[in-house]
């Protein structure tokens, strides 16, 4: 039977290009949209996955890494006062202007962290080293963010006004880009403290290093004591920033009603094609059935037909939202298509394929065989 | 080969029951090619699609090649059919897609036969009706008398005990429709039969038997002798 469905399907070329562009586009959709959720999701806590840790220690109410209070610098002796604390990392994660050389000011978050051991902050680097930020008035900025600040290429060495204060660009990393496409600038603590006028020890945020993860729960019990402080694995931390953005923004929902429309069209277009195949053979397919076929075998028909369908509509729509990667890149977004997401895409488009065959099945099933002698 | 025994068959039910067979019964024996006449509405296509397990009788028995269908699930009768059984139709409901081979091998394929033995079998039976050049031809590409004898190899390809047949020629030529006949009765032999439901009295020449039927009744059943 599967000669005689691809053949059938291949004969008709016309329902054939409709169906697997229909096929394709659903694919397409549905890959981008989950690889832009896991992108977002990605962004919104690249930092707090980069900057590593068991336990982060915050002001009392913060619930994302964006928005944070500075804590005092007491709070470094409360933290490095705990037994199971290995090493306690302060990371400065905070909102800052710089202004242009066209007079205009533009916001940007600045970013400083003690990296994790083999963790270096900032990562992705173009141009230049982590350590290149160690020397005074350095900061990182993204190539995708250069022309946004009005930073000349080649970046390194070009001054930066940045808080009324001059510092210089140290070296450039790629495609680190926040949820909001802010652009990040990243510094030595010490820099980003002089440039935000903080004090020694103070930090917006404390990673901690734990000896055993398994004193975490007493750890955050009694650094939690302290009435303006709060602690979150950092796992959970992470769920909480991108909850807030991706879920809380309405960004997911978005993505995921793009995906669904997607699939409708999808659905529609290989339901309609799949339909109308069978349609037009179904007396030939009646006269197999006179012949003695099976209703499984008549339902291969089509089925072979869906699962053709499937897959190379799946693999030219996998092929489209890889080359949509490359492109939505350049504009500093973050298509995630990795083993899981491909999979569950491409599993999806399956059982829209599946679905959109139902209709076209039963009608084969039910065939009136009779109908030959009509 | 086929035995039917009252068979009555009514469409609809209450008031708009419409009965179209009553009390039919008939026998055909290997090696017997039976035409089976009358004029529309007379019961031909719903006795023919009876006597083929496509529908089932409002009452009587029938059986094929020595089983009681009327008895059988549809399953179970959707197998005498494919062992035992060929169709040839008034068009040829060939797929257009695939090629003359690929349609009568494909048919030999959903049998069971492995596809290069289905193959050898379909090259042969469209060699016997005379398609050697035609193998690889689509229905579009073939003329209305070459794609009903694809059908006929394709019919005949699986060696079926029973061939039926309506109104086979009733789409062809006058020498077309004499050649599709003539490779129907050099089929028939000892062991073989068919039944062809026609208007086409070109056709009685070939004939062992020749019944009528009339609202729904055989009105005639006429045997020919052979010198």
């Amino acid at each position: 039977m599967i000669r005689i469905s691809l053949q059938s399907l291949l004969f008709e070329r016309g329902k054939l290009f409709a169906a697997l562009a229909g096929v394709a586009f659903a694919a397409n959709l549905v890959l981008v949209q989950a690889g832009l959720f896991f992108g977002f999701e990605h962004a919104s806590t690249a930092v707090i996955t980069r900057a590593g840790g068991d336990l982060w220690v915050m002001a009392r109410g913060t619930q994302l890494v964006d928005f944070a209070d500075v804590l005092s610098p007491g709070v470094q002796d409360v933290v490095r006062a705990e037994p199971c604390v290995e090493r306690a990392r302060p990371v400065i994660f905070s909102w800052a202007q710089v202004r242009k050389p066209s007079g205009g000011i533009d916001n940007v978050q600045l970013i400083a962290a003690e990296g994790a051991p083999g963790r270096a902050l900032p990562w992705s680097l173009d141009q230049g080293l982590p350590d290149d930020l160690r020397a005074p008035m350095r900061v990182a900025v993204d190539a995708a963010d250069l022309h946004r600040l009005e930073i000349p290429d080649p970046a390194i060495g070009q001054k930066v006004e940045l808080m009324d204060r001059s510092v210089y660009v140290g070296a450039v990393t790629h495609g680190i880009r926040s949820f909001t496409v802010v652009p990040y600038l990243f510094a030595d603590p010490r820099e980003a403290r002089r440039i935000l006028g903080l004090g020694d020890g103070q930090a917006t945020f404390w990673a901690l290093d734990l000896r055993d993860p398994g004193c975490a729960a007493e750890v955050r019990a009694s650094i939690e004591e302290h009435p303006d402080l709060q602690v979150r694995d950092r796992e959970e931390f992470e769920a909480m920033t991108s909850h807030y953005w991706v879920i809380g923004s309405g960004a997911g929902a978005t993505l995921a009603f793009a995906a669904l429309l997607g699939l409708i069209v999808g659905l529609v277009v290989v339901g309609q094609t799949l339909y109308s195949l069978t349609e037009s053979r179904s007396r030939e397919l009646a006269t197999l059935k006179t012949m003695g076929a099976s209703g499984r075998e008549l339902a291969a028909f089509v089925l072979w037909q869906a699962g053709f369908l499937a897959a190379i509509g799946s693999a030219v729509g996998l092929a489209w939202a890889f080359g949509l990667r490359m492109l939505v890149a350049k504009i500093g977004l973050t298509v995630v298509l990795d083993g899981p997401v491909i999979l569950g895409g491409l599993g999806v488009i399956a059982m829209m394929c599946a679905l959109a065959s139902l209709a076209s099945v039963r009608k084969v099933i039910r065939l009136e065989a009779a109908k030959v002698f009509k | 080969m086929i035995g039917a025994w009252g068979v009555n068959m009514t469409y609809g039910k209450g008031a708009l029951a419409t009965p179209v067979l009553h009390d039919v019964s008939l026998t055909i024996d290997p090696g017997q090619l039976v035409l089976l006449t009358g004029p529309s509405g007379s019961g031909k296509t719903t006795l023919v699609s009876i006597l083929a397990g496509l529908i089932r009788p409002t009452a009587g028995t029938v059986d094929v090649c020595g089983r009681r269908i009327t008895a059988m699930t549809e399953g179970e009768i959707a197998r005498v059919r494919r062992a035992h059984v060929g169709f040839v139709f008034q068009t040829d409901n060939l797929f257009p897609a695939l090629t003359a081979i690929d349609n009568v091998a494909e048919v030999l394929a959903l049998r069971g036969m492995s596809r290069v033995l289905a193959r050898v079998r379909a090259n042969d039976a469209l060699v016997a009706v005379g398609l050697a050049e035609r193998l690889d031809h689509r229905p579009g590409e073939l003329s209305g008398g070459q794609r009903q004898r694809v059908s006929v190899a394709r019919a005949l390809a699986g060696a079926p005990s029973l061939l039926i047949g309506d109104e086979i020629t009733s789409a062809l030529d006058g020498t077309t429709a004499l050649q599709i006949m003539h490779l129907v009765r050099t089929y028939i032999t000892a062991h073989t039969a068919a039944l062809i439901v026609t208007h086409d009295h070109r056709l009685e020449r070939f004939a062992d038997r020749i019944i009528a039927m009339e609202d729904g009744r055989i009105v005639s059943d006429t045997r020919r002798e052979w010198s």
